[in-house]
């Protein structure tokens, strides 16, 4: 049982404290839990993914409409003056 | 109805809780049920379409579901702890014992409703986790609090709340809730009246202590028994309405006729018997246990089937359709 005083934290016996840190063990691991499926979910969302049309932000659901391709990055990288250039 | 101070509940012996009993908080018994549904949408979904879904996400929002149906389960334990620990069938459950504080039921409800809506939102899509949301309230609030304790058609409306799994599981695939999604909704809908009526024939005394106005409390164990039958009387065609939209082939058309034919013909022997009456009679109690139990197992092999098909390959188009 948990004894208390006033101004004092609450003291508790073997058994309320063995119980208390199996509820913290439970609770740490469903938090971690938590924690690893959120990044599993996003890493597997980004792998499924494609940039965008802007080559910007990646799309989990790419547009249908491809009217606008992607730019190749690479070309465009080659294409632009070199700044500073003699 | 007033809610009584749960402090008076427990007994003087202090009992601490143990994850067990926060696993009880959450009904895992008919979290099974809503998960087995759930998955039973998933996976026709994927057959009727043939959208395909990365199975990791699947899994995800599979466990979005039952997390969900959990958290549903938490706050219903919360509110109703008052009569829970009236009924003797409930009174062994955790916060009636003293095992969990009412508080911490309510915490968990809570925290679980946002973490299963956030994991299904990033798993699947918005409609799924707005749908989940939407369950998580409707079970939680509309029924919980505002219908169960004050009409006897409460669990008829309520029963929405066990209908949503597979609409959500078909959201998960295609990010919308078509025709086939909502046949699935129509049948555990009509299925809920015929199954929670037997049961509660067989403890409406234990309502009437409670205040909850169960039908047999309200309108007596006759009214009742002729509700199921003709609840019981729409399920059977209902069931067999996805073999039209060809969402269901020749296994589950045959699984829904057999199964239907029986679930009536026990909904007959119920309505027959004096099940419900006082004093209890052990014919009319048995013919409900009967109805009770054959109800859990007619909704498993229905959306067993449906998973049979769609999921492994055992798909045989009905003639005709």
């Amino acid at each position: 049982m948990m004894t208390n005083t006033p101004g004092t934290p609450p003291q508790l016996d073997e058994r309320a404290r063995q119980a208390q840190k199996k509820r913290n063990l439970w609770l740490a691991l469903a938090l971690f839990g938590f924690v690893i499926l959120v990044g599993v979910t996003t890493i597997v969302r980004l792998a499924d993914s494609e940039l965008g049309p802007d080559g910007g932000f990646y799309w989990s659901n790419p547009p249908q409409d491809n009217s606008k391709s992607m730019p190749d990055l690479a070309a465009d990288n080659e294409s632009q003056p070199e700044e500073g250039g003699d | 109805m007033s809610h009584v101070d749960t402090a008076d509940m427990t007994s003087d012996a202090p009992r601490y809780a143990t994850a067990g009993d926060y696993v009880q908080l959450m009904k895992p018994r008919i979290m099974m049920l809503v998960v087995f549904t759930g998955l039973a949408g998933l996976v026709s979904a994927v057959g009727v379409t043939g959208v395909s879904v990365n199975p990791l996400m699947a899994a995800i929002a599979t466990l979005a579901i039952a997390l969900g149906s959990g958290a549903a389960g938490a706050i219903n334990m919360w509110y109703d702890a008052d009569i829970d620990a009236i009924m003797k069938r409930t009174s062994t459950r955790p916060i009636p014992l003293g095992a969990v504080p009412r508080e911490e039921a309510i915490a968990l409800g809570l925290v679980m409703s946002g973490v299963s809506v956030l994991l299904m939102w990033l798993a699947s899509n918005a409609v799924a986790a707005a749908l989940l949301a939407l369950s998580i309230a409707y079970y939680g609030w509309f029924y919980t609090m505002l219908l169960k304790r004050r009409t006897p058609q409460n669990i008829v409306i309520g029963g929405a709340a066990g209908a949503f799994p597979p609409v959500i599981g078909w959201a998960v695939v295609t990010g919308s809730a078509p025709l086939d999604a909502w046949l699935l909704f129509v049948i555990i809908f009509f299925w809920t009246p015929p199954h929670f009526w037997a049961l509660s024939l067989l403890a409406h005394g234990e309502y009437k202590k409670a205040n909850v106005p169960m039908l047999p409390v309200t309108h007596g164990a006759k009214t009742t028994r002729n509700q199921i039958l003709a609840y019981s009387l729409l399920l059977a065609p209902l069931a067999l309405a996805p073999v039209l939209t060809g969402l269901g082939g020749i296994i589950y058309a045959a699984a829904a006729a057999v199964l239907g034919l029986v679930f009536v013909k026990l909904a007959v022997d119920v309505w027959r018997s004096d099940a419900g009456a006082v004093p209890v009679q052990p014919e009319g109690a048995k013919a409900a246990k009967r109805l009770f139990a054959f109800s859990i197992l007619y909704l498993f092999l229905l959306f067993a089937a449906l998973i049979l098909e769609h999921g492994f390959g055992a798909y045989f188009a009905m003639p005709g359709i």
